[in-house]
């Protein structure tokens, strides 16, 4: 486990370094193609490129990631990263915290109900939904949200939350519920697909005939089994929300992670970027760790596998 | 012998039984299928056989037909009669196997448990597990048992039965119908920015946006333009964009993903799963953007493509990585791996075939991820093209140029809440597109897994049919979508209708005599400048006009000037036509006179002599014959004052310069005749005297290599000229200038110069009209008509576009010296990136020849390419202010005649090819568009 560990937290810091290069890269090359006549090649590009990640990761490793600009006109004024970083980071994740939390209790529970009753009606209509919801792009969602929001507002003459801007109130609550919508549907389809499955194997029948009850049989015996796809399928509509979140967040004049990456790349601020990338992919990539090291855990079987594997 | 054979045999059907039955029993069915046939091959009567056969198919009417088989050879088997109980049993279940979810989404696995009850050997009546993968299913053999009507009508009940595969399937044919006909269906064009446009809507007056109404069904955006049209427009390009990204995807995620999986372990699947874990470790909109801005979102669709199936082929390489790595374990790999077939021909032949119907599958999904993805980004505001910016009165904004759903969502944050219908129908759009792909996929998985399609013919006649498909309404597409082609449906216009009717007006009486001066070029200017008005064109004239005017003088002949070559007796042998044959020059000594003399020919072997060199030079009671090219500058005065009578110059044209240039008031000088004559008319005039034009050359050359000053030769013709000129007189011509201003304020002070001259040569005294209405009636004409088309599509370039007709183009000192010597005010803030000049379109061969810059005539090769008109590099007839432009900007000079004099009598409107000009005018436009439009071009 510990060198599986190890193994992987030297993978993590490799694609660092890739996402370093590739941001270098990407901006350069597109600052370059900005102007008029093209002043390096690709193969110049990338070798600045090379020589910007590796000073870059020097001064990163120092504490220093840099600095931006921000605010317009005669108030703008230097700002560290980090403490772009530092701002933007919080209001991002717990967003996200949030929104994936309801997700997993929604999405999981809607899937138990789902597989129990699976031979009624409410199973096909419950999976009809999250094919809707899964086919749901955030940015319609958004559209929806704020366009019900404000015929409700016109109709009534009150708002139910606000439609934008950053609060950790009933802001909150548009820009969760977009964000939640995928992850949501993907949680509950996978949690009643898997749950179907161990329902219908022969030791749930035993279990059955043994005189347990349902709520014991799955809670001892089916869902255990059914755990590690939910994990996966955390981690997946991790990823799912993650692709969102820009998206959201620039909608919803959310000032997160997102919405100030995208402002960065617009303005090719390759420090900015960097910084926020590194957060974002670090983020993601250490809550799979984690999720890997919860499925060994959960499932002896798999440990085993990879131990050999390994 | 017979015995050993008999054994052989035995032991080969005893082999392949066993075999069989263990492959059934590990579920391995296409293995067992491919045994069993084996041995009824060599026994047909095999009740064995034939009995597990029967269990493994998934039709229950061929399984009714194996146990019916085995009936007739053992009548009385009770394992037959069994399996003939349960195959009935299964067919009066209905030819589905019962389901409580008829909508399920992804339940392989919940269904497994209900293929046991339909597929377990009747013989051992022991359930065996199907291992059910996630819609793949092992190939099945094809029976030799004739299938017909009743598996077809199996088929169809399953989709029939199938809610989103026809969901799914309705709206993907939507879509794929919208993208080949949307944009026949638009009732607007989207490529139009009619800003300035104002709407009565409830009594009040009022500015674009437009909300939904009559006249737009589904409102505009900000610009005016027409969002259902925008759409229908947009689901092609959007789609084509979507299917490429797709294909790419796919492609390169098969490739790595069956490398990975065949190799699993080594090297190259580690660098795979490396690769696509570092791709997913940033959100795919992030890394995309940076992908398409790093290679310039400027060049349009290609850009998207690129990016998006760059980072997004992970998932597919995943899925094909894991069957390959189940399926490689498989004892029919082994068996193809010991008839000899290498890593590839197993690849192709027996994995891949296994992969497909899924990849299919897959390929659905992927083309609403894909989908979506470029709902997001244009939703952030990277869309194809990038668009362009324009001022507004409230700063500079972004608009897209090229009609796309993602593109029509740029705009929702800033308009979403107070006029939602901008971006809540492309939103829409791309939702129920989203859906309809995942629900055919889904559709399609369940067919698959219900119906266990046959790979094997999948491979050989139905994929080759659909691919086939796939690629033709590709072609299809291609061929008529991307920034250039969908340039080309704005080009592919032309009304011939008009052009007839502009070319009439400009040859008609009142029109007839353009030369400056004269009453028809003032008439043929206004018939211009309103054709401008027409078209909307700004004035680019000077004041608040079109005309730029500028002052010159002309005189012009009151009698019919004489050219005749005469006998020994003074009768006339041959008599010239006067501007075909020869013309009038009025430089410096040129005007009027009469002589009758005998010919001398003079030759020269430099360009400069000084005055002493002409020592011996007697020209007294001659007229003198010499190369327009061979002669030194001013000669013609050196001629006069050596004796002279009147002066012959060969040259390629002849034609009347009428124009008198600074200094020479012929009036106040001693003046001559001076004509210019074509080399065939200066053949004529030498024939009685034997010689030819040819030899004269020859002894030119001959004199330089001797190096003689120059010579004289005597030619024993006498020849007649007659001149008599009319006043000088003092006139105004009027250029013609109409702008249409760029709508791209980081282009706009771009110019681009379409340009045509307008003058003819004219009535001679005797009452001979030279139309013009080739040279150059017809190339205006093409040039009104491009600007009524822009107009009319409301077609806004990026770069201004200057649409010029000049006056006196064929001067020495033409509008175009006038246009430079007085520029314009904006002239001078602008900077001229390409002339076009149009000259002489109206009639000659199919090409269209072209001269100039390389740049632009690659352009224009392109263009003529997607109209269907050939393209010959080589110059037309060079107008005299040729030089002026290619010394300023690049320049292409267009023409389809060839330079030729003989025709100028006959110059008429209905002599034009019409349909030719068409062809030009919309290959000219073509390029036009592009330059006007295209950073790069």
């Amino acid at each position: 486990m510990g060198r599986f560990v190890l193994r992987r937290l030297a993978f993590i810091a490799a694609v660092c370094v890739a996402i370093v290069f590739f941001c270098t890269f990407g901006l350069r090359m597109s600052v370059n193609s900005i102007s008029a006549r093209p002043r390096y090649d690709v193969l110049e590009t990338a070798r600045y490129a090379a020589q910007d990640t590796v000073r870059y990761f020097s001064r990163a490793l120092r504490g220093d990631l840099g600095q931006t600009r921000q605010g317009t006109g005669a108030s703008s004024r230097w700002v560290p990263v980090t403490t772009v970083v530092r701002d933007t980071y919080g209001k991002s994740m717990g967003l996200l915290a949030f929104s994936l939390f309801i997700a997993a209790l929604f999405g999981v529970v809607a899937g138990i109900i789902a597989a129990v009753r699976r031979h009624s009606p409410l199973a096909i209509i419950m999976l009809t939904l999250t094919l809707l919801g899964i086919s749901t792009p955030s940015f319609f969602a958004a559209l929806l949200l704020q366009v019900g929001e404000i015929q409700w507002l016109r109709t009534f003459g009150f708002r139910l939350v606000p439609v934008g801007g950053f609060g950790w109130d009933s802001h909150i609550i548009l820009p969760a519920l977009v964000l939640t919508a995928r992850p949501l549907a993907q949680l509950a389809r996978v949690t009643y697909m898997s749950l179907n499955d161990t329902l219908e194997q022969d030791y749930i029948r035993t279990a059955a005939a043994k005189g347990l009850s349902r709520l014991q049989i799955l809670r001892t015996h089916a869902f255990r089994n059914s755990a590690v796809s939910i994990l996966t399928a955390v981690g997946v509509s991790l990823r799912f929300a993650l692709g969102s979140l820009p998206v959201v967040e620039y909608y919803f004049n959310w000032p997160g992670l997102g919405a100030t990456l995208l402002d960065g790349i617009r303005n090719r601020d390759t420090s900015l970027v960097l910084g926020l990338a590194l957060a974002l992919g670090l983020t993601f990539m250490l809550i799979n760790l984690a999720l890997d090291i919860a499925y060994r855990l959960i499932d002896p079987r798999l440990r085993e596998a990879n131990m050999t594997a390994e | 012998m017979a015995d050993s054979y008999d054994v052989d045999r035995e032991q080969q059907i005893a082999t392949a039984l066993r075999l069989g039955i263990a492959a059934a029993k590990a579920g391995r069915r296409a293995a067992a299928q491919r045994h069993l046939q084996q041995v009824l091959q060599l026994d047909p009567n095999n009740v064995s056989a034939l009995l597990w056969l029967a269990g493994l198919l998934t039709d229950p009417w061929e399984s009714l037909e194996y146990v019916q088989r085995a009936l007739a050879v053992e009548p009385g088997n009770e394992r037959a009669l069994a399996a003939l109980k349960w195959v009935q049993q299964r067919l009066g279940e209905g030819d589905i196997p019962p389901s409580a979810l008829a909508f399920t989404a992804a339940p392989a696995v919940a269904e497994s448990g209900k293929e046991e009850e339909i597929t377990p050997a009747p013989a051992t009546a022991t359930p065996h597990r199907v291992p059910a993968r996630a819609g793949v299913r092992p190939a099945r053999m094809p029976v030799e048992a004739p299938r017909g009507a009743r598996s077809g009508r199996f088929a169809w009940r399953v989709v029939l039965r199938n809610g989103p595969f026809l969901v799914g399937l309705v709206i993907v044919l939507a879509l794929l119908f919208l993208a080949l006909f949307g944009p026949r269906l638009a009732t607007y064009n989207p490529y139009l920015t009619s800003g300035q446009t104002l709407e009565m809507i409830g009594g009040k007056l009022v500015g674009p946006p437009f909300p939904p109404g009559e006249k737009y069904p589904l409102g505009t955006d900000q610009w005016g333009r027409d969002i259902y049209s925008t759409l229908l427009w947009g689901a092609r390009n959007t789609l084509t964009a979507c299917l490429f990204v797709t294909m790419a995807r796919l492609l390169i995620g098969l490739t790595l993903g069956a490398l990975a999986g065949w190799y699993e372990g080594k090297l190259i699947d580690r660098v795979v799963m490396g690769l696509i874990e570092m791709m997913t470790s940033l959100p795919l909109l992030l890394v995309g953007m940076i992908a398409i801005f790093a290679l310039d979102i400027r060049r349009g669709i290609g850009v998207f493509i690129i990016a998006l199936c760059f980072v997004g082929w992970g998932e597919i390489a995943q899925y094909v990585r894991s069957e390959f790595m189940t399926l490689r374990q498989r004892p029919f790999v082994e068996g193809a791996r010991v008839i000899g077939l290498n890593d590839l021909e197993m690849i192709v032949r027996h994995l891949l075939p296994n992969v497909l119907p899924s990849l299919v599958v897959l390929a659905l999904l992927e083309m609403g991820a894909v989908l979506m993805i470029l709902g997001e980004l244009g939703f952030v505001g990277v869309f194809i093209g990038g668009g362009s910016t324009t001022e507004t009165l409230s700063g500079n904004e972004t608009f897209a140029t090229i009609p796309e759903w993602g593109a029509m969502l740029a705009g929702a944050r800033r308009y979403a809440r107070s006029t939602p219908w901008m971006v809540f129908y492309p939103a829409l759009a791309i939702f129920v597109s989203v859906l309809g792909f995942n629900f055919l996929s889904e559709g399609l998985r369940r067919i698959i897994r219900e119906t266990g399609v046959n790979t094997a013919a999948l491979l050989s006649t139905r994929m080759i049919l659909v691919v086939a498909l796939i690629s033709g309404v590709t072609y299809y597409i291609v061929e008529n979508v991307g920034p250039a082609k969908s340039y080309a449906n704005l080009a592919l216009r032309f009304d011939e209708e008009r052009v007839r009717e502009d070319i009439r007006v400009l040859c008609d009486e009142e029109h007839l005599d353009r030369r400056v001066g004269k009453e028809g070029a003032q008439a043929a200017a206004d018939y211009i400048a309103a054709q401008f008005q027409a078209a909307g064109l700004e004035w680019a004239g000077k004041g608040q006009s079109y005309f730029q005017p500028w002052e010159t003088r002309v005189a012009y002949p009151l009698e019919q000037p004489e050219l005749a070559l005469l006998d020994a007796d003074g009768q006339v042998v041959t008599r010239f036509q006067h501007q075909v044959d020869f013309g009038e020059r009025l430089t410096r000594h040129g005007g009027s006179g009469t002589a009758q003399a005998p010919l001398l020919f003079v030759g020269f072997s430099r360009q400069s002599y000084d005055y002493a060199a002409f020592r011996g030079l007697d020209l007294r009671g001659r007229i003198v014959l010499y190369f327009a090219d061979n002669a030194p500058t001013a000669f013609d005065s050196e001629a006069l004052i050596r004796g002279a009578e009147g002066i012959l110059i060969i040259d390629e044209e002849a034609r009347a310069m009428n124009q008198l240039v600074a200094g020479g008031v012929y009036m106040e000088q001693p003046s001559l005749p001076i004509f210019h004559i074509t080399p065939a008319a200066a053949n004529r005039l030498l024939e009685p005297a034997g010689l030819r034009v040819d030899e004269l050359r020859a002894r030119i050359e001959k004199a330089q290599e001797e190096e003689e000053e120059w010579f004289t030769q005597e030619v024993d013709s006498q020849v007649r000229m007659s001149l008599v000129m009319g006043p000088v007189e003092e006139v105004t011509a009027y250029n013609v200038l109409g702008m249409m201003p760029g709508a791209d304020v980081t282009m706009n002070d771009e110019l681009i110069i379409i340009s045509a001259h307008y003058d003819n040569l004219g009535i001679d005294p005797d009452g001979t009209a030279f139309v013009g209405a080739n040279d150059n009636a017809a190339s205006v004409a093409l040039l009104l008509e491009i600007a009524r088309l822009w107009s009319e599509q409301e077609f806004r370039p990026h770069r201004s576009v200057l649409f010029a007709v000049w006056a006196g183009g064929q001067m020495p000192y033409s509008g175009v010296h006038a246009y430079f010597d007085n520029p314009l005010i904006y002239a001078s803030s602008m900077e001229t990136v390409a002339v076009f000049q149009l000259d002489r379109l109206g009639r000659g061969g199919g090409a269209l020849l072209v001269d100039g810059d390389r740049n632009l005539i690659d352009l224009l090769r392109r263009s003529a390419d997607t109209v269907g008109v050939t393209v010959a590099e080589e110059g037309g007839a060079r107008l005299p202010y040729q030089n002026l432009w290619e010394r300023r900007a690049s320049t292409l000079l267009l023409s389809r005649e060839r330079p030729a004099t003989s025709y100028l009598l006959d110059d008429t409107a209905d002599k034009l090819d019409l349909v030719g000009m068409s062809k030009a005018g919309q290959a000219i436009n073509l390029a036009l568009i592009t330059i006007g439009r295209e950073v790069h071009y």
